[in-house]
């Protein structure tokens, strides 16, 4: 063979040399990724049930080493639970006369001696300005022993300021006292009251533990380490930080127990129950919270208590607890996966994920948030990684709309249609039909999403004011109206302006568009014209240094001004802060329509703040779109669902009047009106006597009655029931059009833009998103 | 052999990925069904593609060959200084300067009540005989593609002026020491010595501006968002907000017409190095 030839055939070899190669490694990679199906499940996992407790009231437990706890609140006797479940309740009667209005912060010791912080009453300006002196809020607090001698406790030290409120208090097992404010650890001498500041923190320790001579206090950036007998600080552990930091949404709670010659912390929060080997370098998780009441967002963990053969005993907010147990006749790892996806917490969804966690034990429920509060994630990054799932085909079961543009999705074939689903509703009557209506998208005539609740636009205020005043142009008449009378102090509750666009744009988004889809400008200018007004007209009674306090006050609390709901409209409403109220009726309240219009009951102790000038009237917000109703837990399915059935079976979990109830009298009144017609009627009836149960209301008969309430008359609760009939306009969020809307309308309420300038820069937006 | 590793990794994320994005260019996305070139013609049919590349096309031509010119200009002034070496470094920080910042910067600088607006109207308000002068909103009026050049070449401009200087050190000088011994003029020098010793450098810096052009759509969207004025809506928007839409399969068809292009431009420009 010649030199070229040899040459060419050892190029050939190489070839077919790289060729074969890259068969096998691309062989290779499909026999792994196409591993067998039948893989077998380990058995044995964590599981709970919940434990009864002896009454209603309690905000604390304390679990003590022999088993048995102690239970304690501001309503509540210091109760003591023995391990064999025997109750004892230490009924303080020195409490009556002890001045004591609120307690708070609790810390119980095995041997029953109780530390408590709380605020005291007053029954003169004296005594009140005698306590403000030394710092206005600030606890006292009171030491009861394990002989039931109480004292109050004058606290004192060189680095201790009367002012500081102690949150935290534990009893370390030599019987010490450690508490903790919002920056530093301290330790009291119980007898003497003297307060020894031992290190700084940043931020409010909520959990001590106590391993042999060292104390772990941990909150939600970092664990702290000190050394109790050496008085000093030790070194970080990284380890411990890093669990801090990474659970940062709900508490952890610890407890201590003892291994093979060393020590065993458990840690509790809402991704599970985790363990470690004191001085070790990992924390392995032993229970997965998901599959236990621990990943319930509803109830956060307060109190972890170990008990024999690997079991936990939970105490969690609301005065829940439960037992977890090692189960190995279940499965490690349910067969089947439910998941279900929503771009933000919702707990109605963490509360349904439970139920049907319980109804299919052989189901497991993901539920999965696209910005879950432990990271950084903004809406728009969550949406591009909900894509990149699925694009490449990992799509959950489930999908909750709110905030998500269904129309998009649905275009796209990711949710499946819901007629054929929805159809033996329509045939029950059950739901507001003309609410699922209301989803129907306009091209293609199908439905995609069905809303668990609703939120109807409404306005309150003085007759003379909100007198036809359901369109736009009435709010500005009556808010001109209202401003001629009263030129000092706000109108409306809008101290940002992304406040008035809450209010403003659900009820006139919807008739932006015109049949065609194109943006109709004219009713935008129209928009951007009396928001524009109304902010002027409430700006001029404010003045800028005001409207900034204003912000900042509401900044601090977290109000939601957009939720009317009873105790807020008395609150704004009658200090006179506004003259027209607007916003969203969300939810019901013990039984209430959370209307409150009546002049006898302003006259009845709520109104004392102002006195009216006017009838109270109400009504429902029309705006440019007419009926309007704000959806809430828009539930989709998807399309190419791994799990269709158990995907319908959670849809209907969703619409039952098990789930519409029950969030109710779990407790959880806020979030929106049910679209279910028995739910709503059983949750207004105030012969219920179930929810007179939960919070001691009631109407009729029941022990309990502490607080006068209003009942809705008949016209009240016919008045909702025919807003609920009449809403067929929807509203949904997340929309483009929306986001430019406020983007502009920003700039149109400052004044950098007039109106129709807004307007414009709007439809040239939309122009460009229309041609995408 | 040697190649093996090398290429598997080539083969594995770039290669692959690309086949698989060449054939869902082909399919609908939702259902995967085959639609044939029908993607391909709704992109070249779809305003807002049409929008996107005359723009990202007049800013590149507008903004490479000024990134370019000026860099060069710049290199030739500091090439012989002797503070030059701190000029550069100088030049240097608004590249480590964190986007946030860069985009914070520019706000107060171009918003309708920031600083540039405010020098103006003091200036138009304080000599009678200039026009009165109206605040711009320049990043939402035409001046908004002027706004996002200069901020580019604020920000490239000292990076390419060391890759200028580091071609220019490579000139041998004693051909241009030799030239001006023979009474060669500046403009001599640089047209017949250092424009053609610079030729490899122009290719890579020519290279590297095209690409910063592309990166430097970060602080565009950080400034102006998702829909900016029409001006500025670069091929990133478009594909950006494609990805928000759902719209994987016009996505993938212009991401192959996008490579091809791109390949075509690389091909040419080797085959005119070679020649």
């Amino acid at each position: 063979m010649s030199p070229g030839g040899k040459i060419r055939e050892k190029r050939k070899n190489i070839r077919r040399g790289f060729l074969r190669t890259v068969t096998v490694m691309i062989c290779a990679v499909l026999l792994f990724a196409c591993g067998s199906e039948e893989e077998e499940i380990p058995m044995g996992r964590y599981a709970d049930r919940e434990v009864k407790l002896p009454g209603a009231g309690y905000e604390y437990m304390h679990p003590c080493a022999d088993g048995g706890y102690y239970l304690f609140g501001n309503d509540a006797d210091l109760t003591h639970v023995a391990a064999d479940g025997t109750v004892s309740r230490d009924k303080w009667g020195w409490e009556n006369s002890a001045n004591i209005h609120v307690k708070f912060s609790y810390g119980v010791s095995d041997n029953g001696a109780v530390i408590f912080g709380y605020t005291p009453m007053f029954y003169s300006d004296e005594e009140y300005e005698a306590y403000a002196a030394e710092g206005d809020n600030r606890y006292l607090y009171y030491y009861v022993d394990e002989g039931g001698e109480q004292h109050p406790l004058a606290l004192y030290g060189a680095d201790y300021q009367k002012a500081t409120n102690l949150e935290t208090f534990a009893f370390a097992p030599d019987g010490r006292i450690y508490a903790a404010s919002d920056s530093c650890v301290y330790r009291i001498n119980a007898e003497s009251g003297e307060t020894e500041s031992l290190f700084a923190t940043t931020g409010q320790i909520r959990e001590f533990a106590f391993v042999d001579d060292t104390m772990l206090a941990l909150n939600a950036e970092q664990a702290y380490l000190y050394d109790m007998a050496g008085e000093k600080m030790l070194s970080d552990n990284g380890v411990l930080n890093e669990f801090a930091k990474s659970h940062q949404s709900g508490r952890i709670v610890l407890a201590v127990a003892d291994g093979d010659g060393t020590k065993v912390l458990y840690l509790a929060c809402r991704t599970g129950l985790y363990r470690y080997v004191w001085g070790g370098s990992i924390i392995e998780q032993i229970a997965d919270g998901q599959m236990l009441a621990l990943g319930d967002s509803q109830y956060n963990p307060y109190a972890l208590q170990i008990l024999d053969q690997e079991q936990f005993r939970v105490y969690f907010s609301g005065n829940y607890m439960v037992e977890m147990y090692y189960d190995e006749t279940l499965p490690m790892r349910p067969a089947k996966e439910l998941t279900v996806y929503s771009l933000e917490e919702n707990g109605r969804i963490r509360y349904a994920g439970r139920l049907f966690q319980k109804e299919h034990p052989d189901v497991l429920v993901t539920y999965e948030t696209g910005m879950d509060g432990d990271n950084a994630v903004n809406r728009e990054d969550a949406l591009k990684n909900l894509n990149t799932r699925i694009l490449a085909g990992e799509v959950p079961d489930v999908i909750i709309m709110d905030d998500m543009d269904m129309e998009q999705y649905a275009d796209k074939g990711v949710l499946r249609e819901l007629d054929a689903l929805l159809a033996p509703y329509e045939e029950e009557g059950v739901l507001y039909q003309n609410i699922v209506e209301g989803m129907r998208m306009t091209g293609e005539n199908k439905i995609y999403g069905v809303p668990m609740t609703v939120e109807l636009p409404l306005y309150l205020g003085e007759r003379k004011y909100v007198d036809d005043i359901q369109g736009l142009d009435g709010i500005v008449a009556g808010a001109e109206r209202a401003r001629a009378e009263h030129p000092e102090g706000p109108l409306i509750d809008t101290p940002c302006q992304e406040d008035l666009f809450n209010l403003l744009i659900p009820v006139c988004l919807p008739a932006w568009t015109k049949e065609d889809g194109t943006l109709d400008t004219d009713r935008l200018t129209a928009f951007y014209q009396s928001a524009a007004r109304l902010w002027e007209l409430d700006s001029e009674g404010l003045g800028e240094e005001k409207r900034r306090k204003w912000q900042q006050d509401l900044a601090e609390e977290g109000s939601d001004l957009t939720n009317i709901m009873f105790g807020q409209y008395e609150d704004i409403y009658n200090i006179g802060e506004t003259w027209i109220a607007l916003g969203y009726l969300k939810n019901t309240w013990y039984g209430m329509t959370n209307l409150h219009t009546r002049m006898e009951n302003y006259r009845n102790g709520y109104s004392y703040y102002k006195k009216l000038e006017d009838e109270p009237a109400y009504g429902r917000m029309m705006g440019q779109a007419g009926n309007v109703y704000r959806a809430g837990t828009i539930v989709g399915l998807c399309e190419k669902a791994k799990e269709p059935e158990l995907g319908e079976s959670f849809m209907e979990l969703l619409l039952s009047d098990t789930m519409m109830q029950k969030w109710w009298l779990e407790g959880h009144f806020e979030g929106g009106i049910p679209i279910r017609k028995d739910s709503l009627a059983a949750i207004l009836d105030i012969n219920n006597r179930a929810f007179a149960e939960v919070k001691g209301w009631t109407a009729g008969d029941i022990d309990g009655i502490y607080k006068e309430a209003f009942w809705p008359t008949e016209e009240e609760l016919q008045w909702l029931s025919d807003a609920m009939e009449e809403s067929d306009c929807c509203y949904r969020a997340g929309t483009l059009l929306e986001e430019n809307v406020r983007e502009t309308g920003a700039r149109v309420l400052a004044g950098e833009l007039s109106p129709e300038e807004g307007a414009g820069e709007v439809e040239r937006k939309m122009a460009i998103a229309m041609e995408e | 052999m040697f190649l093996l590793p090398g290429f598997s990794g080539v083969m594995l994320f770039y290669l692959l990925p690309f086949f698989e994005v060449a054939r869902r260019s082909f399919l609908k996305a939702g259902n995967n069904t085959f639609v044939g070139v029908d993607n391909y013609s709704a992109v070249l049919e779809n305003g807002a593609f049409v929008l996107a590349l005359r723009n990202t096309l007049l800013y590149m031509a507008v903004g490479v060959p000024l990134l370019m010119g000026i860099s060069l200009l710049l290199s030739l002034l500091l090439r012989n200084l002797a503070l030059r070496r701190r000029l550069v470094s100088a030049m240097l920080l608004p590249m480590a300067v964190p986007a946030a910042v860069m985009v914070l910067t520019l706000q107060i600088l171009i918003d309708r009540q920031g600083v540039i607006n405010g020098v103006l109207t003091n200036v138009s308000e304080k000599m009678a005989a200039l026009p009165v002068f109206a605040a711009i909103d320049y990043l939402n009026t035409e001046w908004a593609l002027v706004v996002v050049v200069c901020s580019f070449l604020w920000k490239n401009t000292g990076y390419m002026v060391i890759l200028w200087l580091a071609g220019l050190a490579a000139l041998p000088k004693e051909v241009e020491e030799a030239a001006q011994v023979d009474g060669a003029g500046r403009w001599q020098r640089w047209h017949y010595i250092i424009r053609p010793g610079l030729s490899g450098s122009f290719f890579t810096i020519g290279m590297l501006s095209v690409l910063q052009i592309f990166k430097s759509y970060r602080e565009v969207w950080m400034v102006a968002g998702s829909y900016p004025q029409e001006h500025i809506y670069f091929l990133q928007h478009l594909l950006q907000n494609w990805y928000l839409k759902l719209e994987f399969d016009r996505m993938a068809a212009l991401t192959v017409l996008l490579s091809l292009v791109l390949l075509l431009v690389c091909l040419l420009l080797q085959h005119e190095k070679r020649f």
